[in-house]
């Protein structure tokens, strides 16, 4: 085909008119974009006006069969069911049947009966699906069948782990070959013998079964079934008492073992509390025996003995008691000479030279010779308690964590830094084994593969663990320390420890802690003290953003801003103070547009009665920002606008606006009775608790907020939003199969592996209750 | 011809198979999206008119207007809000949704009675009283029963009147200067007299949903009695004996009531307190110190909150089980010749 240079010219300039043409249309649609929301008044449709509206015969009857079912009047109401059942007229709904049905059943005093007219109810189809979801919550509201499912909870349990005990050594011995499968299968199961170990005779989810049968019995004491259940009940506590008495002597236990006589005793009777105990009898035996000597002791400490003979104390004894009563009261310091005649007594053997070092060791600690004294204090402590009495005052001085604090820190320092390597080193299994119930040497064979593997594994994890939170480790140490440095500020080893302090409080990212230790610390330099402060300010300004209620929020914020003012964070906080105090609000609930948008009712005129078009999705014409509509209290209402850029990203520009005290109260009752129905509908589409928001929604349903409640504590920040707000556009769904598949790679052992692991039931919100 | 006739016919059965084929799968495809969206239209469409949302809550109501709430605790609803409070709200909420239907009045004595059915539970028995008497004015058949309970509303308003009441700390009533000094006798002898109002009236209504709602205001009468008494323990004469015989009282006297625990908490709350206080007064390494004295009271408060922490399944076992683990821990400041247990 031939084509002329004219008509390549033509379809070019057609081209071009064309492209121009979708240009302009393009800028004129650009143009309307960018149009500014519209003014205030189209924000919200007119409230309509009282329509009319007469009850028609379903409702006349319906009203008699409420009246007779709370008037108790049966036989009036099952008359006026039976009529309604006959009716149909325009008012009347394909679910006022079933309700009415549902009213009757209201009526009926045997919770069995009720249960069985509600599952009666709730077969067949087109129920709506609220009324379906509130009959099954009565249906399943059966405290006997509630009980029997905990039940089955334990032995799910047990299931669960007898099933994973055989399919993980099988899993991983189809991958690695049989050749180990014996030792893996042997390990599993030995594992699972010893996990029986960890059990309670009573568990859990039998403790829920229990107060369950036991309400049962309360509520139906003379149900046909009484005996049975009573001797369930029966059952059950004996195991819970030996449950009980079990954990009580466990603690007796460690408690003994670790010299804690007095809590042991008290361990002990707490367990004879649940029951006798001829173990607990035991120990609460041997705890008053050692009490008993722990008070002849004292006792005996306490006795005026006679002198030994030959011993007597002379005139410079008196001299000496004087002189340190005097200088009790005063800075005075003793006499040099007496001093001196102290030293050299305190080299002598026996109690007048133990007396004598005592004392000297307070004259060298008050001097200041700190070191020095606790070094006197530790000679006199090693010397025989049975020859010197102040052997076991320079003991307890020495190991008294409130008075020797700088040694207490010491040895915690030291037995923390053992324990950290412990826990470098072996991980999980530095301090505990998973059967604490058996005899150690037993639980620590059974754990030797682990412990092994966590070994050989450790460098690995001292690499990649370094990025990990660890433990706080030191946190005693450094409570130690301070407790020095409260004690010694000008202590010899002040600098020292504030020093550990310093380097502690940084490496744990308190450098408001760490800037105050500095400011004492002589050479730190000025760079590192401003690294400090802006570090401490950004942590301070932290804090604030989690505090929930504003007038704390801000008051931390002023200080922020006023403590660090020439540093970044300070600034930001000065303007976040500005910030808060310009946008203050009595309330902040949030309705955002994605929900107005799933809600028609709220949004709608028997709701909110916002402008269709401001959440139709057309920037063209004005739309709202997905932030929504914010409630700030009394009647005022904040519209979050798309910009004039018409970019749903941008800040939105906020639209005030005052409603009527009307709207308002339909808004509030409309909310509240959506998400009602929304959470019947779909548990996922719970309603979060907030004390604040329900008291703000039933004032408003009153008429009662025109003045808002402006105590910070009153204030709500509860944002409603839309289900794919909340979990995005797919719900993230639990497995229909009971197990899950697990594929498992070991770098220990280079091993491979995948099998099924049964999942344990799952646990019910109030089970911390029944522990 | 032949030839073109049959490609023909095979391309008309082609497209005959394809339209019907294409049909039968719109019709299935259709009636697989009806099949998806029902619930979802359901969700948003299916809302029920006004008679249907009032039956709803009064069924609701209606169910749980027999229940026992002096021995077991209130119900809730599926929202975990305290069923008769939640039905009020929900009331209120249909009248300001359905206003212009129920302005025309006819379940005006539903709605009325219903919400004075939950009021008095909730203890505003002058506003219950109030709803009853406006189904009252009204002829039909709940005429009667609201009569009824509009009586009994008011009966134990008039026992309510006479007496103590227990006062709100953060905003107590404005008294009068004589008031302070009430003799303890007095508040006594009104308060017997109160439940013994409340005890007639319990009597006569053998059978009836509200004897539980008086069995509760006769436990608040003790519990008012106990507090007066642990309240000035410190101003009246033997104060601390008689505030812990009354709060024994009160453990004794309504060992059925749901709040058994609760009480016995606040029993062993006293003590505590009580032996805190000797502490303060008499501290252990002063010669005033009497270790049987501090025993005595240790003993008790950690018998009752031990058994209170026995109890599965509620809030107070926690509550108990941490006082507990307080109290052991205050013990343990009492140095160990002082405190042998």
């Amino acid at each position: 085909m031939i084509v002329s240079a004219t008509e390549v010219r033509k379809t070019r300039w057609k081209a071009l008119r064309l492209g121009g043409l979708f240009i302009g249309l393009a800028l004129s649609v650009g143009a309307c974009a960018s149009r500014p929301p519209p003014p205030g008044d189209d924000l919200l449709l007119p409230l309509t006006a009282p329509a009319p509206w007469l009850p028609e015969p379903s409702d006349l009857v319906a009203a008699r069969a409420a009246a007779a079912a709370l008037a108790d009047d049966l036989p009036a109401l099952k008359e006026a069911v039976a009529r309604l059942n006959t009716i149909s007229d325009s008012h009347k709904g394909e679910d006022l049947d079933p309700l009415a049905a549902n009213l009757v059943h209201s009526t009926l005093r045997d919770p069995r009966a009720y249960r069985a007219a509600s599952e009666e109810l709730t077969r067949g189809w087109a129920t709506d699906p609220a009324l379906d979801a509130r009959l099954e919550q009565s249906i399943n509201d059966d405290l006997l069948a509630l009980a029997w499912r905990r039940r089955r909870d334990t032995w799910e349990t047990y299931w669960a782990r007898t099933f994973n005990a055989v399919s993980q050594p099988l899993g991983q011995a189809v991958f690695n070959g049989f050749i180990f499968a014996p030792l893996q299968i042997s390990t599993s199961v030995a594992h699972y013998l010893a996990s029986f170990s960890n059990d309670e005779p009573l568990p859990a989810t039998d403790r829920q079964a229990l107060v369950l049968r036991k309400e049962y019995l309360a509520r139906n004491p003379a149900a046909e079934n009484s005996e049975y259940v009573r001797t369930q009940v029966a059952g059950g506590d004996e195991k819970l008492a030996e449950t009980m008495s079990e954990r009580r002597l466990r603690a007796a236990k460690r408690a003994e073992a670790a010299g804690r006589y007095r809590a042991a005793g008290l361990e002990a009777r707490r367990a004879l509390f649940w029951g006798p105990s001829p173990q607990a009898d035991e120990i609460l035996a041997r705890s008053k025996a050692k009490t008993a000597e722990y008070f002849r002791l004292f006792q005996q400490s306490l006795e005026a003995a006679p002198l030994a003979p030959g011993r007597k104390y002379g005139p410079e004894s008196l001299a000496l008691a004087s002189a340190q009563l005097r200088a009790s009261s005063s800075n005075e310091p003793l006499d040099p000479e007496l001093v001196e005649a102290l030293e050299r007594r305190s080299r002598e053997q026996g109690d007048r030279g133990g007396e004598a070092a005592y004392i000297f060791a307070m004259i060298q600690y008050e001097g200041g010779a700190e070191d020095a004294s606790w070094k006197t204090l530790g000679a006199l402590a090693r010397q025989d308690p049975a020859h010197n009495d102040m052997v076991r005052h320079a003991t307890h001085l020495l190991r008294d964590p409130a008075q020797n604090p700088y040694r207490a820190y010491k040895d915690m320092r030291a037995s923390k830094r053992d324990e950290e390597i412990r826990w470098r080193l072996l991980g999980q299994y530095a301090t505990k084994t998973r059967y604490p119930n058996l005899p150690r040497p037993a639980a620590i064979v059974l754990e030797s593969p682990g412990i092994a593997s966590a070994l050989a594994t450790s460098p690995i994890r001292m690499i990649f663990g370094r990025w990990q939170k660890s433990p706080d480790f030191q946190q005693l140490s450094a409570v130690l320390g301070y407790r020095y440095l409260g004690l010694h500020p000008q202590g010899q080893h002040a600098e020292e420890v504030m020093q550990w302090l310093f380097g502690y409080e940084e490496a744990r990212g308190n450098f408001v802690g760490a800037l105050r230790i500095a400011d004492f610390l002589p050479r730190i330099s000025n760079e590192k003290r401003a690294e400090l402060a802006e570090s401490a300010s950004a942590q301070q300004l932290g804090n604030a953003e989690g505090i929930r209620r504003p007038d704390r929020r801000i008051q931390v914020l002023r200080h922020t801003s006023m403590e660090y003012p020439d540093n970044e964070a300070g600034k930001v906080a000065g303007h976040r103070v500005r910030s808060e105090l310009e946008h203050a609000s009595a309330q902040k609930i949030t309705v955002t547009r994605d929900f107005l948008v799933e809600n028609p009712r709220v949004s709608g005129t028997g709701g909110l009665g916002i402008n269709p078009i401001l959440i139709n999705g057309e920037i063209i014409d004005g739309e709202l920002h997905p932030a929504g509509v914010t409630l700030l209290g009394g009647l005022r209402v904040r519209f979050d606008m798309v910009g004039e850029d018409g970019d749903k990203e941008a800040p939105p520009k906020p639209v005030y606006k005052q409603i009527s005290s009307k709207r308002m109260a339909q808004l509030a009752a409309m909310l509240d009775e959506t998400t009602r129905r929304n959470e019947l509908i779909d548990p996922d589409d719970s309603l979060g608790p907030d004390a604040d928001r329900d008291q703000f929604l039933e004032r408003a349903m009153l008429g009662l907020v025109d003045r808002p409640d402006k105590r910070p504590t009153a204030q709500s920040t509860y944002v409603y939003q839309s289900m794919r707000e909340r979990f995005g556009l797919v719900r993230g769904r639990e497995s229909i199969l009971p197990f899950d598949l697990v594929f498992q790679g070991s770098l220990s052992d280079f091993s491979l592996g995948a099998f099924p692991r049964w999942r344990p039931p799952k646990e019910t919100p109030d089970v911390f209750l029944y522990r | 011809m032949r030839a073109n006739r049959e490609k023909r016919r095979v391309e008309n059965m082609a497209t005959f198979a394809g339209t019907h084929g294409f049909g039968l799968g719109l019709c299935a495809l259709l009636m697989l999206s009806l099949a998806c969206t029902s619930p979802q239209t359901k969700k948003l469409e299916a809302t029920y008119g006004p008679t249907e949302s009032i039956i709803e809550v009064v069924a609701v109501l209606r169910r749980h207007v027999p229940d026992d709430t002096y021995r077991f605790p209130p119900a809730t609803d599926f929202t975990g809000r305290n069923v008769y409070r939640s039905s009020l709200l929900r009331l209120e909420n249909i009248e300001r949704i359905q206003a212009d239907p129920l302005r025309s009045g006819y379940m005006d004595p539903v709605m009325n009675f219903a919400k004075a059915r939950a009021l008095e539970r909730l203890r505003a028995y002058e506003l219950a009283s109030l709803h009853y008497q406006r189904v009252s004015d009204s002829t039909g058949e709940l005429q009667q029963p609201a009569r009824t309970s509009a009586s009994v509303c008011r009966r134990i308003l008039d026992a309510l009147s006479v007496g103590i009441h227990l006062e709100n700390p953060l905003d107590p009533p404005a008294r009068s200067p004589g008031r302070e000094v009430a003799d303890p006798q007095t508040v006594v002898a009104e308060l017997e007299e109160r439940v013994a109002l409340l005890l007639f009236l319990h009597d006569e209504l053998e059978g009836n949903y509200m004897q539980a709602v008086v069995a509760e205001e006769i436990e608040r009468a003790d519990e008012v009695r106990a507090n007066f008494f642990v309240n000035r323990r410190h101003v009246l004469p033997d104060g601390a004996l008689l505030a812990v015989s009354e709060l024994q009282r009160v453990v004794s006297r309504h060992a059925a009531s749901k709040n058994r625990l609760r009480h016995m908490i606040t029993l062993a709350n006293l003590y505590d307190d009580l032996a805190r206080e000797y502490v303060g007064a008499s501290p252990p390494e002063s010669l005033e110190f009497d270790p049987a004295q501090f025993q005595d009271l240790i003993d008790p408060a950690a018998q009752l909150y031990e058994s209170v922490a026995a109890h599965d399944g509620t809030p107070e076992k926690l509550e108990a089980a941490r006082r507990l683990e307080a109290l052991l821990a205050f013990t343990l400041q009492v140095d160990n010749d002082r405190f042998s247990d």
